[in-house]
Order: C-alpha cells, then structure tokens, then sequence
C-alpha cells in the first residue's frame, strides 16, 4: 500500500476571518478560534426550569388574582402546550398537528374524572398524564409510521374527528362541556385561589421546560438533532427512526395534556372549543410567532398571544382572519420567528465582535512575542508564538 | 493475510468475482450475488464480494456502474431485489441500516450530510452514545451527551481538525465538512467504513490530507472508497474492485489492475 505524501493538517480551516490562519496551528488565533470545552458532566438545565417556574410564580403573585393575572395564568397553561411542540416541531421537526387534540384528552379527563368521578386535582392530574401517555403510544405507534407530509396528514385530521364526538356526546357534555372543574389549589377566596393555581401552573410550566431542555441537551437531543435534518443520515448512524419518532408524539402529547388540564383548572370550564382547529392554528401561532426552537419564546408568545386575543375585542372578534394571516407572514417572512430573528442579528453582532478580539489578541500576542524575543536579542525562533 | 487472487476476467465479465479481497482476518462484511433493479434497470447485477477485518479496498467504475447503490445495499439503505449480506458471518440481509450501524458498519455519503446549525462536534457526538437505543426518558438522568461530545474531539483530532470541533459546520471548507463526516463515521469504531467519493469536489492538496486520513482509518478496521480519482485510490489501496454496468468486473490486486482493460477504459474516460 503506498503511503501518500505527507501533508500539513494544520492547513485544515474553516472560513475567514473565525477559521485558524493556514499553517498556523499553534498561533495565538488558533488557540481563541479553537477553544476545545469539554464538559464532563452533561449540562442539567434545573436552574433554566426553577428560573421560569420561580419568575411565573412572581409575576402571577404581583398580579394579584386581576384580570391580567388570569390572561397570564391561562397563558401559562397554553406555554406548557407549546413548550412540547418546540420539542415536536422545532426541534425534531416532526410534522404533527394533534396538540389541541390531548390538550383536549387533558382538559376533558380532568373535567370528567374531577365532576363524574370526585378525583382530587393531583390525582386526575397523574390519571390525565397517565392516559394521554397510553392515548399518545397507542395512536403514535400508528401515525408515527407515516413520514413526513403523511404524519402530517394524518394528525390534522384527528381534532376534526375529535371535535365532531366531544359535541355530540352528551356524556361530554355535549356543546356546553363540562362545568365545576375545580381549581389546582383552593384558597380563602377567588384572588388567593387564582394566584395559588397559577402558581402550580408556573411549578409545573418549570418542570415542562427542564424537560424538553434536558432532552433537547441530552445525547438522545444529538439524535434527534441528527435525523430532523436527515433521516436517512439518522438511520446510518443508528438512530431508531421509530422508537424516536414515537418518543417525541408521546412527549409532546403528554405536555399537550398536561396544558389541557391547567387550562381547565385555571378557567373551571372545558368546551369543545379547545379541541377545534382554530385552537391548534392558535397554537401553532404561538409557536412560529416567537420562534419554534426557542423554549423562552415560546412561553413568551403562548402569554402574549393569549392576552392579545382576550384582551382586545377586534381581535378577539376577527381571530380567525387574524390569526390566519400572522401564521401566513410569518412562515413567509421569517419561519424561526421573533426568537430566530434576534439570534441571527445577535450572532451576526457577537460574530464581528469575536473576529474583532481576535484580531486585536492576535495583534497584541504577536506584540508581546516581538518584544520578548528583542529583549532576548533577537533568539533562535524557537520561542516564537506562532 | 489471505492469498492475492488472480486477476479476474476484466473484460467486463464478473466471473470469479467472489473471491476474497487480500486483507487481514476473516470477512466482516460480504454480499453474494447481490442483484438490485429500478424499474426494469439492471443497478447492481449479481455481485459477490467479502471485505477482510483490515485494510483499504478501492471500488471504481463508470458514472452508473452500481457502485453507491452497490454501497447502499451493503449499509442497508436500499434492500436487495435477490441475494445476502453478511456481517460478521450473520445473515444481515433484512436488517435495516440502523441495525447495521449498530452491527459496525457505517459510512460517508457522495454529497455531505451533515445536520447544519450545529457544530462540528455535535454532529460527531450523535454517532457515538455509548447506549444509542435509550429510552427517552431514561435521558432525563443519564443524559450520555457529555462522554459523546469527548470521543466526538478525539475523533476530530485524530483526523486534524480538533481545532475545529467547536464550529458550526455550516461556515466549515468542504474539506473540513468531509473529515468531519469521516470522524463521525469512525467515532462509534464501526468494523468497516464505506466511504462514497469522500473526495469529490476537493483539491489535489486536500485529496492527500484525505487520502492520509482514510489511511489512518484503516489501520484498524475494513475502509472501502468509492472514488473516480484513480490516482488517488491506486495509491492507498491494498485491492481493487471495479464495476462495470451493475456487474464486478475487476477484482484483484492494485498492479495488476493498472495493467487491465478496465483501467484503461476508465482512464479513457477519464482523461476525455
């Protein structure tokens, strides 16, 4: 076997100016353009999930149990939907659109275990989670095995099936619902037991968050990261299409129930309402609005949205048009949404800002190596930084 | 070190093309009579072939000739019309390419694949869990990222561009994006590497850091290269397999196939 002939790694760059300069594999500019991290533990992202869960809790205790604070709190519950879908639909980039089908399994169960059946609120709660678990593999194990545009298909269908049977079902409550849910959390009166509630909404918005970050930040986050570009990358590098696919509906569908079921604590009421397409397209607006890869944004733009369309009639009048058109500009404009946007310029900032210091520290290594070797009359080179 | 076979009918006939390439050990991978058609083309016709325990195996041919499709047979990306795989000596010929890939063999691709907005070392680290059939929910507590990420920077490193692991792939050259897709097909230390024109699109220059990267691979494992440039593959190869019209139609030792018709065509070819 003939040997090729013997070539310079260090030549190996990447672009101009944040790529090491050719044949310098040594230089000051390779050791700040190379900065190896290796972490030995993996990142647990408890602070990101107590951060949200403790500044909820705050914000909903400086509201007070007002009207805001009941937008805020509703918001909350939509946050924790739309958390699971950055999971689904931006990072994983599985085409599903049956949220608003278990948010409604979520809200429904709690309404039904909770008036039918005397459930305490944590124990339809762990019920909920528990069926829409089972609902989700059962229905998953199915409509996960369709790529792509079919999947997409074929979950956007289910809240057309779903609304049709929560209407006509008078065990359902028919188009009225299910009235008297109880609160999370029962205070001395209705501004204590707002804020209480709002407050395990927050806990539990945390507790979301730290586990889509986790996952997202996990080695099972590379594969995922892996097949949503390309599953037949995904495949070849030994990643189980199915088990993944399957894994991401039912988390997501969990969250989704999980949202449900604040949404129907926080309001005492569940209508068919929350499982029609206009709730998911809501959804979905949450989500491409502050950008479908951002968990930040997402809690932002479910809070934002919720108060917009409940606070000002025109929107609230007009929200299907509305909420039509924002989804139609934003997708055209700017799919990553607000979130993305503000990444790009800030990285396009911290990229100049980075190649600047990498000059000047360049510039001023050099200096220094100059000098040194001045003072040392000159030297043989070997001391030379570069 | 098995026995060099004779050069085998290269007019285009496969005759005697199952005879063993000349490597280290026994095979780790082998296909026998492996047929592939796409509406009613003939892609991969009857071809046998075994892939010793270690050393560099070069299979050329025409634009056409059923060699990625021969490559994505062997990964399990397509399935075979007739015909078995073997890995390890166990029958692999209804396994998908996940299971291949956890069986050891992994691969490159002809254009680069490479999951963009991330950096070098992540895409790297996707390959190489120590458990990659974890359940999602067992991540919560063993979340396996950060030992991935470590062996991802060694296997950067041991290909030159360690310096490099921290960058998004999307701002790397194209020589760098190909080494990294070598790192990371050689990160979970697959038996075999099947790598399809790792060397297209780059310069002379960039072809020998290459050529010096799958020589190292292969130190320790089967690597089969896919590539036009015969130059380049007659150099780092221990043997050669050529295909012509979805049939083998050279196997044998890198001398003699200089000196084969089908070398010459390709080169005839090459050279027009």
């Amino acid at each position: 076997m003939t040997e090729p002939a013997a070539t310079d790694r260090s030549t190996i760059s990447g672009p101009a100016p944040s790529g090491p300069a050719a044949g310098s594999s040594a230089g000051p500019a390779d050791v700040l353009s190379g900065v190896r991290r290796v972490r030995r533990r993996d990142p647990v992202p408890l602070g990101a999930g107590l951060l949200i869960a403790v500044v909820g809790c705050l914000v909903l205790v400086v509201m007070d149990g007002s009207y805001l604070g009941l937008t805020v709190t509703t918001g909350v519950g939509y946050a924790i939907v739309t958390v699971g879908m950055v999971l689904q639909l931006g990072y994983s980039r599985q085409l599903a659109f049956s949220q608003s089908v278990f948010m409604g399994v979520g809200a429904y169960g709690t309404g039904v275990l909770e008036t039918k059946y005397n459930f305490s609120s944590l124990e339809s709660l762990l019920a909920v989670i528990a069926l829409a678990a089972v609902a989700a593999l059962l229905v998953g194990a199915v409509v996960t095995r369709a790529p792509g545009l079919a999947l997409a298909l074929a979950t956007l269908i289910l809240p057309l099936f779903i609304y049709q049977l929560a209407t006509f079902s008078s065990w359902l409550g028919s188009f009225s619902g299910i009235d008297g849910v109880a609160p999370f959390w029962t205070g001395s009166d209705y501004t204590a037991t707002l804020v209480q509630t709002g407050i395990i909404s927050a806990v539990l918005l945390g507790l979301a968050a730290g586990i889509v970050l986790r996952v997202m930040r996990s080695g099972i986050g590379l594969q995922l990261m892996a097949m949503a570009d390309d599953e037949r990358l995904g495949e070849s590098i030994g990643v189980s299409l199915r088990q993944r696919r399957l894994e991401v509906f039912v988390l997501g569908s969990v969250l989704a129930a999980v949202g449900g079921a604040v949404l129907a604590s926080v309001q005492g009421i569940v209508t068919p309402d929350v499982l029609s397409e206009t709730s998911e397209i809501t959804l979905l607006l949450m989500v491409f609005v502050a950008g479908r890869k951002s968990v930040t944004g997402v809690i932002l733009g479910a809070i934002v949205i919720e108060y917009l369309t409940t606070s000002t009639s025109f929107i609230s009048t007009n929200l299907g048009i509305i909420e039509g058109i924002a989804l139609l500009v934003i997708l055209l404009v700017e799919p990553d949404g607000v979130a993305g946007a503000i990444d790009r310029l800030l990285g396009r900032r911290t990229d100049r800002w980075a190649a600047s210091l990498q000059t000047w520290s360049a510039a001023r290594l050099g200096t220094r190596g100059q000098a040194a070797q001045g003072a040392r009359g000159g030297g043989n080179g070997a001391g030379n930084a570069a | 070190m098995r026995e060099t076979p004779p050069e085998v009918n290269a007019n285009g006939s496969s005759a005697g093309s199952d005879q063993p390439a000349p490597g280290v050990g026994p095979a780790v991978l082998a296909c026998h009579d492996v047929t592939k058609s796409y509406g009613g083309v003939l892609a991969v016709d009857s071809v046998s072939l075994e892939v010793p325990l270690r050393g560099l195996f070069g299979l050329c041919g025409f634009n056409g000739a059923g060699k990625s499709t021969l490559f994505n047979l062997l990964a399990g990306s397509v399935t075979a019309d007739s015909g078995s795989v073997q890995i390890d000596g166990k029958d692999a010929t209804g396994w998908s390419a996940m299971r291949r890939a956890r069986s050891g063999v992994a691969r490159t691709w002809q254009t680069v694949r490479l999951a963009h907005g991330r950096t070098a070392v992540d895409n790297v680290a996707a390959a190489c869990l120590q458990n990659p059939g974890q359940w999602m929910l067992a991540s919560l507590w063993r979340p396996q990222a950060a030992p991935a990420r470590e062996r991802a920077w060694a296997a950067l490193e041991k290909l030159g561009i360690g310096h490099l692991g921290g960058q998004l792939v999307d701002g790397l050259t194209l020589e760098a994006q190909r080494l990294t897709e070598l790192a990371r097909a050689i990160v979970s230390e697959p038996t075999v590497l099947l790598a399809d024109e790792p060397a297209s699109g780059l310069s002379a220059t960039q072809r020998s850091v290459l050529a010096e990267a799958l020589t190292t691979i292969s130190e320790d494992r089967a690597v089969v290269v896919v590539e036009h440039d015969l130059d380049m593959l007659t150099s780092i190869s221990g043997h050669m397999w050529a295909m012509v019209e979805g049939r083998l139609a050279y196997s044998g030792d890198v001398e003699t196939f200089r000196a084969s018709p089908v070398h010459a065509r390709l080169r005839g070819i090459e050279q027009a």
